[in-house]
This record gives C-alpha cells, sequence and structure tokens, in this order.
C-alpha cells in the first residue's frame, strides 16, 4: 500500500537516490517542491537538464567541465612540468582552495580497490601515461586518498611512472592542523615523521 | 561496563559511508565473529574514530547492541595495528585485502571462532613484507580450509588412496585429496613432491617454522593455485582480489 499519491511517491523515490539523502530528507523535499510555484520547479528541473547536457569529461584530464580541454588544461599560466593526480574531479578544488599550486591535473575518476575488485584497469590510466610519454611532464605528484583505495593508487602508479624518468612524490598525511600529537594514533605520528620536510625559522 | 556494552578486539574488513558523516564497519573480531557496526561522525575530519575504522586495522573496539537491532554501534575504536599502513608494496596490499574479503564473505554472521581470529592475526604482519607475503597467504589460505572443514587430505592418491611418496609422480587433483598418483593421473597439472611435503610442515608446524622450512616461489605458488580453487570451489564463489593477483602476476 501506498502513502501518497503515484506521481508523489516516484518524487520521493527518485530524491531518496541523492547523497546523503534518506526516507525522512526525500519526503521533506518532495513537499517542499510541491508548494514551490510552478516556474521555480521548472527552473530546478531546467538547471539539472542543462547542467547533463553541457557538461562533460575534460578529454585531457577528466575534469568535469563545459568547455574542452577544460579551465586548467587550456591555461597558459599553468606549470606544465607538473602532474597532480587525484581520484575525482571535486579533489581539484581542494587542491585549487591551497592556491599553492600552479600545475596541470589527471583525474582518474576512481581508485584501485583490492576490497571491492576494482582493477586498475577501470581507471583512466592509459590517458595518463599518454601524458607522460609525451615528455613535458616532470614531477608526478600523487595526491589520491590517504585511505588504502588511494594507497594502492599511488603505490601502483609510482612503480608504473618512475620507469619513465620522471619524479613521484606522495602527499604527506598525518597529524590534522589543530589536532593534538597527545590524542594522535601511532600509525598517525609515524607517517607525520615519514613526511617531514626542512625546516627554518 | 554494562551488559549492553562490550569490548572486544577487531579486525576491520570493510567500511563504508553512511548518511552525511556516519560510516558503516565490517568487523570479525574475537568475541562475536563478524559483525557490522555504525560509528557515529567517523567521516569528519576531527572524529575521535579518525584512521581506526579503515580497513586491515586492528582495533580494540567498544561495542553496543540494542536487543534484536542488525547493527552494532561502535562506541569507540583504539588502534592497535595498521597493516595496510604498515607496507609500500602494492602486491603485499592485495593480498591483505583477499585475507579482508575471504573474512568479510564467507565467515557466519555473529559466530565467533576464536582460532580464525588467531589465525588472521598470526598471518597479517607478515602480509605486509614482501618477502613472506606469499608462504603467509599459503599458511593461511590452508588453514582457512581446514577451519572450516573442506580440507581433504594431502598425503595420498585422490582415486586409489595409495600412499604419496617421493617417488610418485603427483599431478593436482582436487577429490578426496588435493592430488592423484600418476598411476591415476597423467595428464594436468604436475606438482613436484617437494611441495606436497610443504603442505605437510604447513598442517604440522608453527608459522615461524615453516617459514625456516626450504621453499621455492614456484612450489608455493603452485600450491595456492590448488588451495585457492578449493576455496572458490568449497565457498562457491570467486573472489574478487583473486582477479587483482593474478592480473598483477602478469605483469610482474
Ligand atoms: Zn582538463
Ligand atoms: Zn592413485
Amino acid at each position: 500500500m501506498k502513502d501518497y499519491a503515484g506521481p508523489v511517491e516516484t518524487l520521493i523515490e527518485e530524491l531518496r537516490k541523492l547523497p546523503g539523502i534518506g526516507s525522512k530528507s526525500a519526503q521533506r523535499l518532495a513537499f517542499f517542491l510541491i508548494r514551490t510555484p510552478k516556474r521555480e520547479a521548472e527552473k530546478l528541473a531546467h538547471a539539472i537538464l542543462a547542467a547533463k547536457e553541457s557538461i562533460r569529461y575534460c578529454s585531457v584530464c577528466n575534469n568535469i567541465t563545459d568547455v574542452d580541454p577544460c579551465r586548467y588544461c587550456s591555461d597558459p599560466a599553468r606549470d606544465r612540468t607538473v602532474l597532480c593526480i587525484l581520484e575525482e574531479p571535486h579533489n581539484i578544488l581542494a587542491i585549487e582552495r591551497t592556491r599553492e599550486y600552479h600545475g596541470l591535473y589527471h583525474v582518474l575518476l576512481g581508485a584501485i580497490s583490492p576490497l571491492q575488485g576494482v582493477g586498475p584497469d577501470q581507471l583512466e590510466i592509459p590517458g595518463l601515461m599518454k601524458r607522460l610519454q609525451e615528455g613535458q611532464v616532470k614531477e608526478v605528484i600523487l595526491a589520491t586518498n590517504p585511505n588504502i583505495e588511494g594507497e594502492a593508487t599511488a603505490l601502483y602508479l609510482s612503480r608504473l611512472i618512475k620507469p619513465l624518468g620522471v619524479k613521484v612524490t606522495r602527499i604527506a598525511t598525518g597529524v590534522p592542523v589543530g589536532g593534538d600529537l597527545e590524542y594522535a594514533d601511532h600509525i598517525t605520528v609515524s607517517r607525520a615523521l615519514e613526511g617531514r620536510r626542512d625546516f627554518s625559522g | 561496563m554494562n551488559e549492553n556494552h562490550a569490548s572486544t578486539e577487531a579486525i576491520v574488513l570493510r567500511s563504508y559511508p553512511l548518511r552525511e558523516s556516519d560510516l558503516i564497519a565490517v568487523l570479525y573480531t574475537r568475541q562475536f565473529g563478524r559483525v557490522s557496526g555504525v560509528a557515529r561522525g567517523a567521516r569528519r575530519s576531527k572524529s575521535r574514530f579518525a584512521g581506526k575504522l579503515e580497513p586491515l586495522s586492528w582495533s580494540e573496539v567498544v561495542l553496543f547492541c540494542k536487543r534484536n537491532a542488525d547493527l552494532f554501534t561502535i562506541d569507540s575504536a583504539d588502534l592497535i595495528e595498521s597493516f595496510a599502513q604498515r607496507t609500500h608494496d602494492y602486491r603485499c596490499l592485495l593480498q591483505l585485502g583477499l585475507v579482508a574479503e575471504m573474512l568479510a564473505d564467507t565467515t557466519p554472521e555473529r559466530e565467533p571462532s576464536d582460532p580464525l581470529f588467531r589465525l588472521a592475526l598470526l598471518v597479517l604482519p607478515h602480509l605486509t613484507q614482501a618477502a613472506t607475503v606469499d608462504l603467509a597467504q599459503l599458511y593461511f589460505e590452508v588453514w582457512y580450509l581446514k577451519l572450516a572443514g573442506f580440507y581433504p587430505s594431502h598425503r595420498n592418491c585422490s582415486v586409489c588412496q595409495a600412499l604419496l611418496t617421493a617417488d610418485s609422480s603427483v599431478y593436482a587433483s582436487i577429490g578426496a585429496s588435493l592430488f592423484a598418483c600418476g598411476r591415476c593421473q597423467q595428464s594436468g597439472r604436475k606438482v613436484s613432491y617437494r611441495a606436497v611435503s610443504l603442505l605437510d610442515g604447513i598442517c604440522r608446524m608453527r608459522l615461524a617454522e615453516v617459514f625456516r622450512l626450504e621453499s621455492s616461489p614456484a612450489e608455493v605458488a603452485e600450491l595456492r593455485t590448488i588451495t585457492e580453487s578449493l576455496l572458490q570451489r568449497s565457498f562457491e564463489r570467486s573472489f574478487r582480489s583473486l582477479r587483482l593477483i593474478s592480473e598483477e602476476a602478469k605483469v610482474v
């Protein structure tokens, strides 16, 4: 037995598919949308469709973009000798927010997961290798996530890239800013020690 | 400690996001066997769980279970060791993944087995080292089959039951035994008698002693092909990590 009229039920079902939305939130959103003026609802529907139609993956770096190549790949001011490797397009923002990085990106669109059977063949690695073989890139920064999938991916890639004579670096992980050494576990502290750098005041 | 709360050692097998900031972790615990638990807020960057519920970590956890609830609540976790963080070898990570997959997908829920928990903890540290990973994994597979009641004999011929000796030719043939003698079978994968003796050692000795036995990487690989096909046959499933491991073997 259904609780609501068919179209409402369908709307709730569709909203429930969004990340972070459970049944309760889906109901709340559905009733909000039903109450909003038709014009507003149309604007939302159009925005979703327009995004779907004009957005694609950059043919060079796999970033999400409305122009191909994306704005990073086509920006003449970016340093073409450094390539930062990321798992997902939204990770680019995290690096850009630092304003410290001026090189290019390559998005793998996933990570190797021994636990879920996701192998290297399911990632955007061939395009990466092609870019590296062109010879312009001198350093690759492996910025995959510091978890088992990201680590497996970084280990796999470093073995693949090193024979090309390209410098391979991995982002440091360790004690978070605002964290306290006393409360960090020994694995985190040992990682932080491994990733230590020269320091002068 | 109140009666609904329990502190137990756990090996984290898998974890995946739930809602905005929570995490579901599948654990193999000493006290309860395989269970799933929710860790509230575990995905916030300053969470007290940070990094402690990553797959292949060994933690002391405090679990709470409401009557008749499917999921435990993970109240706290104290990291003892993170096996995945210990290695810088891609192949080792894949082998660690196989152990997690086997425990996650073939152990019954909420059925504790202290021998199995101890076996996993015994083997995991050796899976982080390239030098010991293959033999340790073979040891794990043999004992995993034994504990689950799926390990046949390896000393006799599957067909005629004759005792295999150093003079017999030996072929892989999974049945009442893992092998058949040269009189009963003339084709298929030939196995060296030394490999048969290595299995003998694995079944009789402690892991530290097995490491001291003479064995070649080829023998270990030979035997793992057999134990892994027996594992997949016994549990009626194929292991995803094995596909990654065999692809990796082709690359190296
Ligand atoms: Zn691009
Ligand atoms: Zn025989």
